[in-house]
């Protein structure tokens, strides 16, 4: 079973507010959500303004290219990489994304959709369970947006991470913003997808912006949280519970407060659903 | 779907997102070596080839565009000098002919200066200033030093206590923080020039050695010359006694006024928080000494 705590409602550490974090620290932030290979050098301020928030507040480690979905091995090189953060940060969980990235050994630096099949469920937990023995600790994996799926699969993505969290006792790090760009890019019935969901799996909560073109929607990760994705949120308070929450906010990045806005709207939906 | 065909099929979505013909034409063309690669809708959810070729689509216009955005993060003042139509065109030849091979995006750029070398050499349809593949390395270095290892900075405090003869024996080596680059132009004053919107002057050919490192969090660079450059090598590649830096400098000159010299530069470097304390046992280390030629 994934235990984690529930650390309230942050936000991501990004560059644009590096210069204040330094100055005031963390203030009025209830944890920090760091991207694992922002942070994989030695040295420089992007490290020091890590150490200086984590005195402040929790720190979650968020990856972006485990690629624990990829045919490609996992690289020694990476986790010993990652093993190193994590002892100078002693962040609260770890959490990468249910994707590949890699093929041969060339890097799309993307988060690239895994054919839903009985051997790739194999193949992932398989991967899992070798990440978990050697970093000595369970992790959560993101579902992420998709633009296309595999003719081969065969099993609905809410199944496939139900079977994975189940069969590893990795966690959900469930992105309810992503849920709703792949429902609408793909056709499903979002509400259903998070009803469908182990509730005990689900660890942490991601919410974001998105941006709607003509033929479908780009998880952008710019601007507010739109509408239909706080909707998404009080269904998934009211299945999931407390659940720690998360805002990312990657590009057009405003000012510390309104981001924190953002977070403080997220506190208050949960404390209406749940009151 | 076995192990091999699950990479097979990365292989295939991989090597389509990643190249830069219209996609069906590039499936097309795959279908020789990977059979069933040509009907994208055989293997992808979409009512017709050309749907999927739309929806495959979005990931190519995302993995260009990811890329060539970090290339122009990295190296904002070549991208400033082409502009952005060239550097595109650059970037898109480069991400073909360097495909990412480092987990980490921070890598990606590492092989660019040497690929606008060889583009400079191949007197390729780029038109290139002669000296852009040497700001290209002064950019790439800046980007090393700014997040290289931490160090404990020797500071002037350490060396009071010092005795005259001491001072012989002092060993130092220059923080991990720190690059020589030896270039066939002078790119520093094209670099302040970019830096500051300034319009660029013809190309200068050098030789011309920079000193790149990291103060706080803060990068600089400067030109060298003679023998401080020739100091400031010893100290990245494994270290030095001061002694021995005073040898350095008493190449053309006695050896106290070389001792004043040396002191005169030991000054500066600890005041540019360059320097920390070499191990009592100098052993050899990895070198930062880049060579960097372009004639």
């Amino acid at each position: 079973m994934f235990d984690v705590p529930h650390l309230g409602h942050g936000i991501g550490l990004r560059p644009t507010h590096y210069a204040e974090l330094l100055k005031h620290g963390a203030r009025g932030v209830d944890w920090f959500e760091a991207i694992s290979e922002n942070f994989f050098e030695d040295g420089g301020r992007p490290l020091a303004v890590l150490d200086r928030v984590r005195l402040d507040v929790p720190v979650v480690l968020h990856g972006v290219a485990l690629g624990i979905g990829s045919a490609d091995p996992i690289s020694d090189e990476y986790l010993g990489r990652l093993r190193r953060l994590i002892a100078r940060v002693d962040p609260a969980w770890i959490s990468d994304h249910l994707c590949w990235g890699s093929s041969d050994g060339h890097y799309s630096h993307d988060l690239l959709p895994i054919p839903y099949t009985d051997e790739a469920l194999d193949h992932v937990a398989t991967r899992v369970c070798e990440v978990q023995d050697k970093l000595g600790r369970p992790i959560l994996l993101e579902n992420i947006s998709a633009y296309v799926a595999f003719r081969d699969s065969a099993i609905p993505e809410w199944e496939f991470l139900n079977e994975l969290t189940a069969h590893t006792g990795c966690g959900l790090l469930l992105d309810v913003n992503n849920v709703y760009v792949t429902s609408q890019n793909l056709g499903f019935d979002p509400e259903a997808y998070i009803r469908s969901l182990r509730s005990s799996s689900v660890g942490q909560i991601h919410l974001a912006g998105h941006t709607r073109q003509p033929e479908f929607i780009l998880d952008s990760h710019v601007g507010p949280v739109p509408g239909q994705v706080w909707d998404l949120y009080r269904l998934a308070v009211r299945h999931f519970g407390r659940v720690s929450t998360l805002v990312e906010w990657d590009e057009a990045v405003p000012a510390l407060p309104v981001v924190l806005n953002e977070a403080a709207r997220a506190r208050r939906i949960e404390s209406e659903v749940l009151s | 779907m076995t192990a091999p065909q699950l990479a097979r099929l990365q292989r295939r979505f991989l090597t389509l997102i990643a190249q830069p013909d219209p996609l069906q034409q590039a499936a097309s063309a795959l279908e020789r070596d990977d059979p069933g690669a040509a009907r994208l809708s055989s293997w992808l959810k979409a009512d017709s080839d050309e749907t999927a070729a739309a929806r495959l689509g979005i990931y190519a216009h995302m993995y260009f565009a990811r890329l060539h955005d970090s290339l122009r993060e990295d190296f904002p003042l070549c991208a400033r000098l082409l502009g952005p139509e060239a550097f595109q065109r650059l970037a898109a030849r480069y991400l073909v002919r360097h495909p990412s091979d480092h987990p980490s995006l921070r890598y990606h750029g590492r092989h660019f200066p040497g690929f606008v070398r060889q583009c400079l050499l191949e007197n390729s349809e780029f038109e290139l200033r002669a000296d852009l593949a040497d700001l290209c390395d002064l950019e790439w270095a800046r980007i090393e030093v700014f997040d290289a290892a931490e160090a404990v900075v020797m500071g002037t405090g350490q060396l009071a206590d010092l005795r005259p003869l001491q001072f012989a024996d002092l060993r130092l080596r220059a923080i991990s923080a720190t690059r020589i680059l030896e270039l066939g132009f002078t790119v520093d004053s094209l670099w302040s020039a970019c830096d500051g919107d300034q319009p660029p002057s013809p190309p200068n050919e050098g030789p011309q050695t920079l000193l790149v490192w990291r103060r706080g969090f803060r990068v600089y660079h400067r030109a060298v010359t003679g023998e401080e450059a020739c100091a400031l090598k010893a100290l990245c590649s494994e270290g030095t006694r001061f002694g021995d830096l005073c040898e350095i400098f008493a190449a053309d000159c006695s050896l106290d006024l070389a001792a004043e010299r040396a002191a005169r530069h030991l000054g500066q470097w600890l005041a540019d928080e360059l320097l920390t304390r070499a191990p009592d046992e100098l052993r050899a280390r990895k070198s930062n000494v880049v060579v960097r030629a372009s004639f």
